[in-house]
């Protein structure tokens, strides 16, 4: 079960080098949670800096172990928490509009209250541990200015904000309920829900095509199961991209 | 006509010398033997190497050293030393063990761009240890040895993008 142990510490470098460290030298349970009340150097994508002041954000890793999971399904793994991470979201704040920024950001209407960060380990053919961290923004009243547009569960909810540990439990329900999809391989189920609560779905939306440099416009159509998006172009045309072949403008 | 015995006593004498090839004629039977003594690196001490190639087509059954390719036609003594000098360094890569790339995505040497590789030619790595990260779709994947020993060659360059199956290290397993 998703978050019947939980190691909690007063403060780490971040979540996903423990994990990743403990889940290489122990063999950890299924779900195993590190939680952390403060992160000195929270780490985002590849090194990227993720700030936050203790007891202010939810930062945690959650150890996985997707034994039916191939390698080349991966990116249900990616939906799942987005999912997850989303609907938890929700269920503090049933009257706002929350979405998944593709490929995994969480925000609230166009604001981000949300980032993930998954890291495998990979022996073989398979996954051996699935590590993914997350960070939610719970009880911030202000942000760094070089954060571009951030939210809190405070800025929405004041005197009525939850507790970390409650915003915990209610994810790990949440992971455990959709777990049962990645366990029983209704993948297809996941990438409908995912694509559902996707930002902007079916909406026109400019980017930028990587490969021509030039800013183009289409009607985001979804995102399938390999985690590239669909885009339909002005001509009526069909375009598949990889997240480095394309940058959203929101 | 020499017995199989005869035949393993005389590889094993030749062996000891520094004689590169040798030939003996007796009415109808002929053996001729060649070793690498005369190639460049002469000081090998690699038992793939050492063993000397024998060409006996009387006797077939005898196990033979090297694979067939050279081996079953009885070449004449000029051809034999660039035959031998193109199949060391092949035979050299046989030994070592490729790491493959287990998805497609982008590969990576370290945990971040400010730290260290994982591994570097002459490192050791076991079963177990990270070698690298392959990054695709902001999942980020950090692969692991199912070999040990020394790595001999690094195939891709760091935030390269990679292919499903293609090589990344070879690993020396003896190293």
């Amino acid at each position: 079960m998703i978050g019947n142990y939980v190691h909690r510490f007063r403060s780490l470098n971040s979540t996903n080098t423990l994990a990743l460290n403990y889940a290489s030298k122990n063999e950890p349970f299924n779900g195993t949670v590190i939680l952390a009340d403060y992160q000195r150097h929270g780490r985002g994508q590849y090194g990227r800096k993720w700030s936050n002041t203790a007891l202010e954000s939810l930062l945690m890793s959650v150890i996985l172990k997707p034994q039916t999971l191939l390698i080349k399904e991966q990116y249900i793994l990616s939906m799942f928490s987005a999912i997850t991470v989303a609907e938890t979201i929700s269920y503090f704040l049933p009257q706002e509009d929350v979405f998944i920024k593709w490929p995994n950001d969480i925000y609230v209407g166009r604001k981000k209250i949300s980032g993930i960060l998954i890291e495998n380990i990979i022996a073989g053919k398979s996954f051996k541990n699935s590590i993914i961290g997350i960070g939610v923004n719970v009880s911030q009243q202000s942000f760094p200015d070089h954060l571009p547009n951030p939210v809190s569960l405070y800025s929405f909810l004041e005197d009525l904000t939850p507790s970390v540990e409650t915003v915990l439990d209610i994810l790990c329900d949440k992971m455990n309920y959709y777990y049962q999809y990645i366990n029983g391989q209704h993948y297809s189920e996941l990438t409908a829900l995912y694509q559902s609560k996707l930002l902007d779905f079916g909406c026109n939306i400019s980017y930028l095509n990587m490969s021509s440099n030039e800013q183009e416009q289409g009607i985001l159509e979804g995102v399938l199961m390999d985690g590239s998006i669909v885009l339909r172009s002005e001509n009526n045309q069909k375009k598949t991209f990889q997240l480095r072949e394309i940058k959203l403008i929101v | 006509m020499m017995n199989f015995k005869e035949i393993q006593e005389l590889i094993k004498q030749i062996n000891r010398t520094n004689i590169a090839e040798f030939k003996i004629k007796q009415q109808d039977f002929e053996i001729s033997i060649r070793t690498d003594k005369l190639t460049k690196n002469n000081k090998t001490t690699e038992v793939v190497h050492a063993a000397p190639q024998l060409i006996a087509p009387s006797m077939p059954q005898f196990p033979q050293a090297t694979p067939p390719p050279a081996a079953p036609t009885p070449a004449p003594a000029a051809e034999s030393k660039p035959t031998v000098k193109e199949e060391a360094p092949a035979k050299d890569d046989s030994n070592y063990i490729e790491i493959k790339s287990p998805m497609v995505g982008t590969f990576y040497r370290s945990s971040s761009p400010d730290k260290p590789a994982f591994v570097k030619v002459g490192d050791k790595v076991d079963v177990g240890s990270v070698v690298c990260i392959v990054e695709a779709m902001k999942l980020f994947n950090e692969i692991e040895s199912e070999v040990s020993g020394t790595i001999v060659k690094v195939l891709v360059e760091d935030a390269q993008p990679i292919e499903y199956d293609q090589v990344i290290y070879l690993v020396d397993p003896k190293g």
